[in-house]
């Protein structure tokens, strides 16, 4: 009976068993029915995505061609390795630098960089057994790990550890440390190096998990530092500008174009990525990308290299105390009908050509004779008596460079009366000269009228060059005594690229030209071509035209002509005849001297603008040679930079000269270091 | 006497259903092994394992299940040598793989001693439920936890050996076993329910506060264990957030997924180990939704066809042999789908008569044969007692 009564509720247990079998169940198909029918879509969208996978491969960026089609930047393949971090492969990553120090080249430099906590950490990790033993077991059994591991650390010192390793295994530090440095998940490159290395390294990637060859294209210079400046540079992304470039279709690790051309004309420059696309049943598709369109530039690089190696020598051949500062000149050439820039060259830096500001002297005094028609204080032929002026309540006196006796509007043009600005300036202000009851009240005015003419030539506003950023020079405080200075040139203060401007707009008869660096856009030239397509042709953009008639720039191209080509005796000739005496390019321009304070001396910025041939200009050059001791040492410094400057132009008109490539390896690559906060500094 | 029918009867049924689980399995082992992983044809050799399966268990079924009860201890015995030898083997008959030293590899022959101890526990347990329940009187609470501590001692040394292998998934397979036993043992429920109740339990609020308090959990509990458990614990409750750990299951859940309600989706997905351990990955992805759930469904005529032959047979210690068979197929099948799905973690299950594999498929056959034995050894009357 016992049996029986143990029998009956067997069958009632199975039912639970059973039960539970079923309940187990249905979660399965729950849960089944719930992927499946509920998430099945989301599953495949999400396959739809995964299994097609999209590598990019970047795209070299567009060359630079100067105006002649030499390549001023090129692209050069630059190989290197990299390394992806991921957590937790501490012993397989010093396996990887221990493989890798027999192929790359690691040299003393590298070891010594490798800081005390470096080689700490990596004893401690490849010996951990000897680490252990640093540390008494009881201590370990107290200490909390962190505690053990500061204690290791105190115990080992950089030369013991030095000395317990051989060579190669210090080359393997070094690689280890490299690799440490990137981010996970990220690629980093831990060194450049050579085709051979890299097939023989290529051979071993599937060994080496997380190493890959990676591909890039860095920036070339065939004519090193010449221009180099202006090109620009190129490198990551600046972090303050990450979500602006991403959203406009680019990746955290791409390289761009960041600073002057390079980050000017990025969207041009930039390539299109090639992209191997391959779909989930393996099958590859391959866009091949596009390298970036190319800049032909403005610029001509034998000029350039030539005006560079004149100021060079100009400027080297003056004695030692002939500057009062560091030494400095400045040339801007271009097409006055254009407002195309045929070279920026400079002695020092060339970006001081557009940052640097500089109180101009007599060149400015077109402008103010012209601002005199406009404002029928004079007119054409109108005369005025040059000799010194003195005003009540101010000690200095204002004179020319001599008395000059009655001139007129040429004359003061040809001889650099500063009389003549000043009465002019005078005329505006309403201001009678030694009348009594005369006041000042009228400078204000003067002034506007001044600046806006100026204003219309480019001085004292942007000149609209395409690069980055320009600086506009510098505006003096309005009181009226310096107004009359500010008619000759030694108040406000402009840049060499707005003096350049300022010539080609009196060249071009009044119509101001923004200035440019780069010509056209052309696509990469395929195979069987030279140069590749015309993508778009920057044509002349006038900004604006002067307020005055072809009339009075008649009147200024005969004065600027006579500066340059008219003998006289005693100061009654040209200012500049004797400079240019014997150019058969038939040559107008203008002199200046501005007296300047430098470092507590009396000095001059020497300045010169010139265009030619007179009659149908076709370049247009503006000097500036600043902080020059008054001696007679100094003298001549900008006219002899300009002849030589423009003898060089119109030489190489007639048979175009190749440019030089410079032999030195190491100039022709960017600076790696990267002077990316430019240094931006204001002279006054 | 009552008048019962002496005559032995097959189990039609069964075996037809069996067949139809070869039919299957072949089927979806043919669809496994077009994934671009394989190049080797799986299908003619899961043909030769079934047909081998089915001669060991017709072979086992002739035997009458009585008999057992006097050999149990040497079945016990012959397990526990095996897995013994196996501990003590060199690598070179019983490699380690994967961290695990869980096979012979003998010449062409691999054998997993865990799989046949699998089903000589169910036999041992059965025969020493049967031999309790006649010595004892029934429900005394004694008695019970008397019966408990045999089957403990029972379990525990395969365990111990089975957890140096180690082989976590066959350690809780043995648990589970003894837990179907348990049940139908008759052993009271005031012992079993805080026996599996408060496990039940902890486990539960584990799972709550891993998702609701996630900081308390890694304070109290993550901080205090090693790495890679903690991973496991990630990659077992959020695969597709923890690709790392979860990875297998995150592939084998987009898989599934991507069936939809009948399957046949244009893309194929990675996963490892297709034609075995993840092969209902492959049935969800190429049936979708109709093919998994005619699956499960054939799992469950399956059980349902052995809990016949347990409720039918009047001798208890068959029915201990099928609830033991049953409650061994419930928990593989629920832990291999389970992983699949990404309920449950991954351990190395196989999904029982429908992955690729002889050993296991040998296994399945030998418990089934027990059944199929149970069923052809089992008196049927005419008159039902009620």
């Amino acid at each position: 009976m016992v049996r029986e009564k143990r029998k009956n509720h067997i069958p009632f247990r199975l039912n639970v068993l059973f039960f539970a079998v079923f309940a187990l169940f249905s979660i399965l198909i729950l849960r089944l029915g719930f992927i499946q029918i509920v998430e099945g879509d989301e599953y495949e969208s999400m396959l739809n995505d995964e299994g097609e996978q999209t590598a990019t491969v970047d795209a070299p960026r567009g060359l630079m061609l100067d105006r002649n089609g030499n390549t001023v930047v090129d692209n050069e393949l630059q190989l290197s390795l990299t390394y992806t971090n991921r957590p937790g492969n501490e012993e397989e990553r010093i396996a990887i630098a221990d493989r890798l120090s027999s192929f790359l080249d690691i040299t003393e430099d590298d070891i010594d960089d490798i800081t005390e906590r470096e080689w700490q950490d990596y004893w401690l990790q490849t010996r951990e057994d000897e680490a252990e033993q640093l540390v008494s077991e009881q201590e370990q059994a107290e200490l909390e790990d962190e505690e053990v591991y500061q204690l290791q650390l105190d115990m080992l010192s950089q030369d013991e550890i030095m000395a317990d390793m051989d060579e190669d295994e210090m080359e393997a530090v070094a690689i280890w440390t490299e690799m440490l440095s990137g981010y996970n998940y990220s690629p980093n490159r831990i060194a450049e190096i050579e085709e051979e290395t890299a097939h023989a390294i290529g051979e071993l990637l599937h060994e080496l998990p997380g190493t890959d060859i990676m591909r890039d294209s860095v920036r070339f210079y065939p004519y090193g530092e010449s221009f180099s400046r202006f090109l620009g540079q190129t490198g990551s992304i600046p972090s303050e500008n990450l979500e602006q470039y991403i959203g406009e279709g680019y990746e955290r690790s791409d390289t761009i174009g960041t600073t002057f051309l390079e980050n000017e004309y990025e969207d041009v420059l930039r390539g299109e990525k090639a992209e191997m696309t391959t779909d989930a049943d393996g099958n590859e598709t391959m866009d091949p990308g596009k390298r970036g369109n190319d800049l032909v530039l403005t610029i001509d690089m034998a000029l350039q290299q030539e005006l560079d190696s004149i100021i060079q020598g100009v400027i080297d051949g003056a004695s030692g105390d002939t500057f009062l500062d560091d030494r400095e000149a400045y040339v801007v050439m271009m097409e006055p009908d254009t407002g195309e820039i045929l070279s920026m060259a400079s002695y020092g830096d060339h970006l001081g050509t557009v940052t640097n500001a500089f109180e101009i002297g007599s060149t400015i005094k077109p402008a103010t004779v012209l601002a005199g028609y406009t404002h029928d204080v004079i007119d054409h032929g109108s005369t005025y008596n040059d000799r010194p002026l003195t005003f009540p309540g101010d000690a200095r006196s204002v004179s020319s460079w001599r008395n000059m006796g009655t001139v007129d509007d040429i004359d003061a043009i040809r001889m650099s009366s500063n009389i003549y600005m000043a009465g002019i300036a005078m005329e505006m202000a309403d201001y009678e000269y030694g009348a009594s009851g005369t006041d000042w009240s009228g400078a204000s005015t003067a002034y506007r009228m001044l600046r806006n003419h100026y204003r219309q030539f480019g001085l004292g506003t942007e000149t609209g060059i395409d690069l980055p950023f320009e600086m506009t020079g510098i505006e003096g405080t309005e009181n009226p005594e310096n107004l009359l200075f500010m008619s000759f040139g030694q108040f406000d203060t402009y840049t060499p690229l707005q003096m350049a401007q300022y010539t080609a707009t009196l060249a071009n008869d009044g119509d101001r030209i923004k200035p440019k660096l780069v010509k056209e856009i052309r696509e990469p030239a395929t195979g069987s071509e030279e140069t590749g397509a015309v993508v778009r042709q920057f044509t002349p953009e006038v900004l604006n035209s002067v307020n005055n008639t072809t009339a009075d720039f008649d009147r200024m191209h005969e004065g600027m002509r006579q500066v340059m080509q008219t003998p006289g005796s005693n100061g009654t000739g040209g200012t500049a005849y004797s400079d240019f005496s014997g150019a058969d390019y038939s040559p107008a321009g203008k002199t200046g001297t501005a007296q300047v304070t430098v470092n507590g001396q009396n000095g001059n910025n020497q300045a010169m603008i010139a265009y030619a041939p007179h009659d149908d200009p076709e370049v247009a050059i503006a000097v500036i040679v600043p902080n020059l001791s008054t001696g007679d040492n100094a003298s001549g410094l900008a006219n002899n930079i300009t002849r030589q400057s423009l003898d060089a132009y119109f030489e190489m008109q007639e048979g175009q000269p190749e440019p030089e490539e410079v032999k030195d390896e190491d100039e022709m690559y960017q600076d790696q270091q990267g002077d990316e906060e430019e240094e931006i500094d204001m002279e006054g | 006497m009552k008048p019962y029918n002496n005559e032995k009867q097959y189990d039609i049924n069964m075996m037809f259903v069996l067949f139809i689980f070869a039919v299957v399995s072949c089927f979806y082992v043919y669809l496994a092994q077009q994934q671009p992983q394989y190049d080797s044809n799986f299908v003619i050799m899961q043909i030769a394992f079934y047909m081998l399966s089915f001669m060991v268990a017709i072979v086992v079924l002739h035997f009458d299940f009585e008999y057992y009860l006097d050999l149990h201890w040497l079945f016990y015995g012959l397990g526990l040598f095996m897995l013994v030898s196996l501990a003590l083997s060199p690598e070179s008959i019983a490699p380690t793989i994967n961290n695990a030293q869980r096979w012979f590899d003998i010449g062409p022959v691999n054998l997993q001693p865990s799989e046949f101890m699998k089903v000589f526990i169910i036999i041992t347990l059965s025969a020493v439920i049967y031999q309790h329940n006649n010595m004892f009187p029934p429900k005394e609470i004694k008695s019970d936890l008397w019966l408990l501590a045999k089957m403990g001692a029972i379990i525990i040394p395969p365990i111990l050996l089975l957890q140096a292998q180690p082989d976590m998934g066959m350690v809780m397979m043995m648990m589970a076993i003894a837990v179907g036993l348990t049940l139908v043992s008759g052993i009271s429920y005031k012992l079993l329910m805080p026996l599996y109740g408060i496990p039940a339990i902890i486990l539960g609020v584990f799972i709550v506060a891993y998702f609701r308090f996630p900081d308390v959990v890694q304070t109290y509990i993550f901080d205090h264990l090693p790495a890679y458990q903690v991973d496991r614990f990630h990659g077992w409750l959020q695969p597709l957030e923890n690709p790392d750990e979860g990875f297998q299951v995150a592939q084998a859940m987009t898989a599934i997924g991507s069936g939809g309600m009948s399957g046949g989706s244009d893309h194929s997905v990675y996963f490892p180990e297709a034609h075995t351990d993840f092969i209902f990955a492959v049935i969800g992805m190429e049936t979708g939704f109709i093919g998994t759930a005619l699956v499960i469904t054939l799992y469950f005529i399956l059980f349902y066809l052995t809990m016949m032959t347990a409720i039918r047979c009047h001798h208890s210690f068959g029915t201990y042999l099928c609830a033991g068979v049953i409650a061994l197929f419930t928990f593989q099948v629920f832990q291999n789908i389970g992983m699949n799905i990404g309920l449950l973690p991954v351990t190395g299950f196989t999904l029982p008569l429908m992955s690729y594999g002889g050993s296991s498929l040998l296994s399945s056959m030998l418990a089934l044969g027990i059944v199929l034995g149970v069923h052809y050894h089992s008196k049927s009357y005419f008159f039902e007692e009620v």
